[in-house]
């Protein structure tokens, strides 16, 4: 059908159409704001659906905007991994706005004790911007894996930044402004690195559109250029991706953040400094990558390394367990790219499942994390003895989805972390696989012992006592939904991965 | 120590950056990839092909409008982010002035500000509307309109200038960027091709370019009037008055 | 290699500027000074990105009806920078609402004393 190829450019309008006009409507109908938002997100699951079975027929789906043939004009261009993307994008944008409904909501009146009025909580005038900034969120983000162009792309990391940006600061107390700014300090200069790279890209090549900037990087006069402007862009983007050592913003950020933005940022919001990586080495400078990149990917596979002990490590010393959650990110992302570094088609299978994986798990983490710390407004590790009395189901959701991060089979972490090892050995790395094994040894360590703290310890002294029990069902039930798709994904992994494998080795060959 | 450091490494990030320079095509020069390949189309069929002279323009509307878009959006963002950190600006207390005094500009400079802002206003009407053949556009204008705003704020006082535009007008105009990019790229759905082009179903060819002109001028006041809210929301939000945010956050 | 720098001097200079706002944003421990250390690194490559689409000799890419035909500059880095203007001055704008706030907060812009009066 012909109206069908639109769905590649509908999910993106429509987020940013729905963004810009809940201001307007909480003018007049002020309940209005999360129920157009879950709308636009469901409208939007539902359009990166129906791009799978197109993708599946052509292999991957090329829309010229404004008719215009590539190069001159902007070409989306999705394969089955940015289909996947966009999915698992719109999905956990959805679930997580679902969980906002009652958790940026206003505390309820002070003789009220059931629900805990804590700072990351929000005036209730900023409600609708919340939601106005979610929604452009998402919608950057779903652009940013559907772009062709390399402009385009930077253009929709800046939105994302900004976004992301507004959203951590949005409680506008001490810690969460302080740790914006922080972000920004070094996100910003990160951007403007890329866009360097694009412009010494551009007068070497003449043009911005991927596929094309592939065809000129392999015949060009100027090799050093393309090389160092390779540099540099991988530098800007592991800054938004948080790769150690430039990951020095993402603890702050991540655990001041309110809950469900937490957990975008940690699922998605990172994992689009990692896409942007991977798109750009395999398009653009694909056969730079393929041949001559030995010397950076072997600095960049060592950084992966000490990422992951070093943030198993932060991980094991901290006391709040939001800390350790996003020091746990900064450990997954070292998984994904050494994953990426090894340039293995099984070690990146692997990668990108484990994306999909982190995500999950990680959203899942956060949005336990959100709903202790709403019902009884406890922060650190020690606090959550005996939580599992008050709140069997949160301190449940989180058991299954600590399973997934640490990878104990038959889950999805454990299929990931099998396909990073097996690459790691094919082309060699013994030594990795070995950091990979003992990562997920110290994982378990940091995950089990929450685990083993909320089932099998008494609550300290005089806590928990306040506390009448579960959150709301709009709350809950999307934890759930997350714990019970990291499930999920382990057992549907025969459906997923053979397609998946499909695409990453047509990202080979240089599509 | 660390400022030894930060010099040492500064220079080394100068030498790479100066390194990769020298070896670039030789600036201006005709045979650089640059001015071989997207280059001479844009500017050789530009003017037909996308329908402005001002070729920027033509770039900017219609050969990458996506881009266009995502930066309109970027505009939204930006504001939603300001009013995030520091709240919407909605009301202001009595006629204060910057300064926080209550003391008025004498007659004649409020006059001659008002004429002022009267002249900036239809300057940048004209730039908006005459950015597809000359030098100009939607954000050029945009930018005027937010300046005339903060000058007559400046010299009027809030509560003369603030009434005017109101944030629920305020919100309105806001969303007209993306409006109008959606409403112009839906059509181009509609008649069958690919979203934002310019064309309409079932006109004839003659007619073609002047369907093309007039979606261009939909989508240049679009973003004229949006960056014109968007500069004066966000002037209103930094010159937030704390005392009167705490008082509305009681409300 | 002398004559290619000079050949390029617009990029060299952008670079420096680029070098001299980095050090300002990583130095300098006023949060304004450091914004606008950001401004300047923008300001550098911008004006790298316009200097790449010049063309010796050429005009302002506007057709004027009536003018002579003349080689125009590319237009392509302009409508590129335009949007990274726009770009800019958004984070800008939101970079100095958070200092604002951090105003608020501390009674100080400058992230050394704040830390100090924590302490």
């Amino acid at each position: 059908m012909e109206l069908s190829q639109h769905v590649a450019i509908y999910p993106i309008v429509t987020l940013l159409f729905v963004a810009v006009l809940i201001p307007i409507v909480t003018l007049r109908k002020k309940n209005w704001d999360m129920p157009l938002a879950g709308l636009a997100l469901l409208l939007s699951l539902v359009l990166s659906a129906l791009l799978v079975p197109r993708i599946r027929a052509t292999g991957y789906l090329s829309y010229h905007l404004g008719s215009w043939e590539p190069p001159f004009g902007i070409e989306i261009r999705i394969d089955f991994l940015g289909a996947l993307m966009m999915i698992l994008i719109s999905a956990i944008c959805l679930i997580a706005v679902v969980y906002s409904k009652r958790y940026v909501a206003p505390g309820r009146s002070e003789g009220d004790k059931t629900f805990f009025f804590y700072a990351e909580q929000m005036e209730k005038g900023k409600r609708p911007v919340y939601y106005s900034l979610f929604l452009v969120l998402c919608a950057s983000m779903l652009g940013f894996v559907a772009s062709g162009d390399i402009f385009n792309m930077f253009v929709f990391l800046e939105l994302k930044a900004i976004c992301s940006y507004a959203l951590v600061a949005i409680p506008g107390t001490r810690l969460p402004v302080r740790a914006a700014i922080k972000y920004m300090l070094m996100s910003v200069p990160a951007a403007m690195l890329v866009l360097l790279a694009i412009g010494l890209l551009y007068s070497v090549t003449g043009t911005l559109n991927l596929a094309d900037l592939a065809e000129r990087t392999a015949s060009s006069d100027y090799a050093q250029v393309v090389t160092i402007s390779y540099v540099i862009l991988i530098v800007g983007f592991a800054v938004k991706a948080a790769v150690f050592p430039l990951h020095i913003w993402l603890p702050d950020a991540h655990s001041k953040a309110p809950s469900p933005i937490s957990a975008l940022l940690s699922a998605l919001v990172v994992k689009m400094g990692l896409f942007g990586i991977i798109r750009v080495s395999y398009s653009a400078y694909g056969t730079y990558f393929h041949s001559d990149a030995n010397f950076v990917l072997n600095i960049v596979m060592w950084a992966a390394a000490i990422a992951i002990v070093y943030g198993a490590i932060m991980a094991i010393r901290q006391r709040e367990f939001k800390l350790m959650m996003a020091y746990g990110t900064v450990m997954n992302i070292g998984y994904i790219v050494l994953g990426f570094a090894l340039r293995d088609q099984t070690a990146l299978l692997g990668s990108m499942y484990h994306v999909m994986v982190h995500a999950l798990a990680k959203a899942c983490f956060f949005l336990c994390a959100g709903l202790i710390i709403s019902r009884s407004g406890y922060q650190t590790i020690d606090d959550l003895k005996g939580a599992s009395r008050k709140m069997p189901l949160t301190c449940a959701a989180f058991a299954l989805a600590s399973l997934a991060i640490v990878g104990i089979p038959p889950t999805s972490g454990f299929i990931s972390k099998w396909y990073l090892i097996s690459g790691c050995l094919s082309t060699g790395n013994i030594f990795m696989g070995a950091i990979i094994l003992a990562g997920s040894v110290m994982a378990a360590v940091y995950c089990f012992r929450v685990v083993y703290y909320m089932f099998f310890l008494p609550p300290s002294n005089g806590l928990w006592e306040e506390v009448t029990g579960e959150g709301p069902a709009s709350m809950v039930v999307p934890t759930w939904v997350l714990a019970a798709a990291t499930l999920a994904l382990g057992f549907v992994s025969s459906w997923v991965l053979p397609p998946l494998r499909d695409a990453i080795a047509s990202l080979q060959l240089g599509a | 120590m660390r400022k030894i450091l930060a010099i040492l490494f500064v220079s080394a990030l100068a030498a790479l950056l100066i390194y990769t320079v020298a070896l670039l095509p030789p600036m201006g020069d005709s045979d650089n990839p640059t001015n071989q390949h997207i280059a001479p189309r844009y500017l050789e069929r530009g003017p037909e092909e996308a329908g402005t002279g001002n070729i920027v323009a033509g770039v900017l509307l219609n050969y990458r409008g996506y881009d266009t878009m995502a930066e309109v959006a970027v505009l939204s963002a930006a504001l939603a982010g300001v009013f995030a950190v520091l709240g919407r600006g909605k009301k202001r207390i009595g006629t204060t002035f910057i300064d926080g005094s209550g003391v008025e500009f004498s007659v004649v400079s409020r006059i001659a500000v008002i004429l002022l802002v009267s002249f900036i206003m239809l300057l940048s009407i004209q730039v908006i509307l005459q950015g597809t053949n000359m030098p100009g556009g939607g954000f050029q204008g945009g930018a005027a309109i937010g300046a005339g705003v903060m000058i007559s704020t400046l010299a009027l006082g809030f509560g003369r200038t603030q009434h005017r535009v109101p944030y629920s007008l305020r919100a309105i105009l806001e969303s007209t960027g993306i409006l109008a990019f959606f409403v112009v790229g839906t059509i181009g759905v509609v008649s069958g091709a690919n979203f934002l082009t310019y064309t309409l179903p079932g006109v004839s060819a003659q007619a073609q370019a002047i369907v093309r002109a007039a979606m261009l001028i939909i989508v240049e006041i679009g973003i004229g009037v949006m960056v014109g809210a968007v500069a004066t929301s966000v002037f209103f939000a930094l010159l937030r008055d704390k005392e009167a945010d705490d008082v509305e956050r009681a409300a | 290699m002398l004559n290619a720098l000079l050949d390029n001097l617009n990029y060299v200079v952008a670079m420096i500027l680029f070098c001299i706002g980095f050090y300002t944003v990583i130095m300098r421990s006023n949060l304004l000074k450091k914004i606008i250390g950001l401004t300047i690194m923008q300001v550098a490559v911008f004006f790298f990105l316009v200097s790449i689409g010049y063309l010796a000799d050429g005009e302002a890419p506007t057709v004027i009806p009536g003018a002579p035909p003349a080689p125009m500059v590319n237009p392509l880095p302009q409508a590129m920078i335009l949007t990274a203007i726009v770009i800019s001055v958004s984070t800008t704008a939101l970079f100095l609402s958070l200092a604002l706030k951090f105003y608020e907060h501390h009674g100080t812009v400058d992230l050394d004393k704040a830390k100090e009066d924590r302490q």
